[in-house]
């Protein structure tokens, strides 16, 4: 019976899994490993160290496998986004909301990104964290900030959550699952 | 002000002894930003716990930290702590080299080195948390705590 439903599930899965791969990018200690976790387990962790190089995380949301690439956002490891991220369903950048004196620095590493033709086209989904803290920016106020009513070349989407709180995150689980399926 | 002049005085004098030996040192390579740094005495050890040959710093409050204790300063907001990585990014240390903000980092560490191995690297995160905790608030008010604004 076990295998005969394990079969059946593999069967399924081969006609309804659907696969995304995405990319997490932004400054250090932004939250993007937070992000993942809070993604993957729905819990936030205090005892948190600095990404260094990059962690791989697969996580199951529904009938989609997400391909989680989190990169270590030190200046050293910037120069290796553009090669994790061509090819993948979005990208996601994610920028300390509270920390405003890294917002214009957090700008043009974007805008570098995204000048690189090998990513043309792929979405982009722009999350300040951090909106727990006081004096985070706005969502307007973020979008001016960071430029982005200036890319007109891919589809751009911008929300402000709290990995601690868990703000928003449904949304951004929301946009992520919508996109695997308008890809396939 | 008071911690502006202090830094202006304390610049003379390091960059008078520092500048030969380290102007033929090529600061953007990261094995040279953190043999400089540990050269200054009080930077073998990470200044929250103790553990040997710290690869982080806490750029306001002018310490070396280690990994482990790093995320818990990365944890308080950067209003508090301004954390990086002594070999991972670049660009900070070029600018902090010219600033003649190098020195201070040593010398903080110095200044309370008396009380700091009360956490070893050996204890739980929360108990490193707690001590960071307690001693952030006294480092922000210290007269070595610079606080320049470096991005």
């Amino acid at each position: 019976m076990g295998l005969w439903d394990a079969l059946l599930n593999w069967l399924r899965s081969l006609f309804f899994q659907q696969e995304m791969e995405l990319s997490l990018i932004g400054l250090q200690n932004a939250g993007k490993t937070s992000l993942v976790n809070v993604i993957a387990t729905g819990g936030y962790s205090e005892d948190m160290i600095p990404t260094v190089g990059f962690n791989m995380r697969k996580v199951t949301k529904g009938n989609v496998t997400i391909k989680l690439w989190d990169l270590g956002g030190q200046p050293r490891f910037r120069s290796m986004w553009e090669r994790y991220c061509r090819a993948v369903s979005a990208i996601v950048y994610v920028v300390d909301a509270a920390d405003h004196d890294n917002v214009s620095i957090s700008r043009s590493e974007i805008h570098d990104l995204l000048s690189k033709p090998s990513l043309s086209g792929i979405p982009l989904l722009v999350l300040g964290n951090k909106i727990d803290k006081p004096g985070a920016l706005s969502k307007q106020a973020l979008t001016d900030q960071m430029d982005l009513k200036s890319i007109t070349d891919r589809e751009v989407c911008c929300y402000m959550i709290s990995c601690k709180n868990s703000t928003n995150i449904d949304s951004v689980i929301d946009w992520l699952v919508k996109h695997s399926k308008s890809k396939s | 002000m008071s911690n502006n002049t202090y830094a202006g005085s304390l610049n003379v004098q390091g960059s008078v002894n520092d500048e030969n030996a380290l102007a033929s040192v090529r600061i953007n390579q990261p094995d040279c930003v953190s043999k400089i740094l540990r050269e200054f005495p009080g930077n073998d050890k990470c200044s929250g716990c103790g553990a040997s040959e710290p690869d982080w710093a806490s750029l306001n409050l002018g310490i070396l930290i280690c990994i482990e204790c790093s995320g818990i300063h990365r944890n308080l907001g950067v209003h508090i702590s301004k954390v990086r990585s002594i070999l991972l990014d670049v660009r900070v240390w070029e600018l902090a080299y010219h600033l003649g903000s190098i020195p201070h980092i040593g010398l903080t560490n110095v200044d309370t080195i008396q009380s700091a191995y009360k956490t070893c690297p050996k204890d739980a995160f929360h108990e490193k948390e707690k001590y960071i905790l307690a001693k952030a608030d006294e480092q922000v008010n210290s007269p070595f705590a610079l606080g320049f604004q470096i991005g």
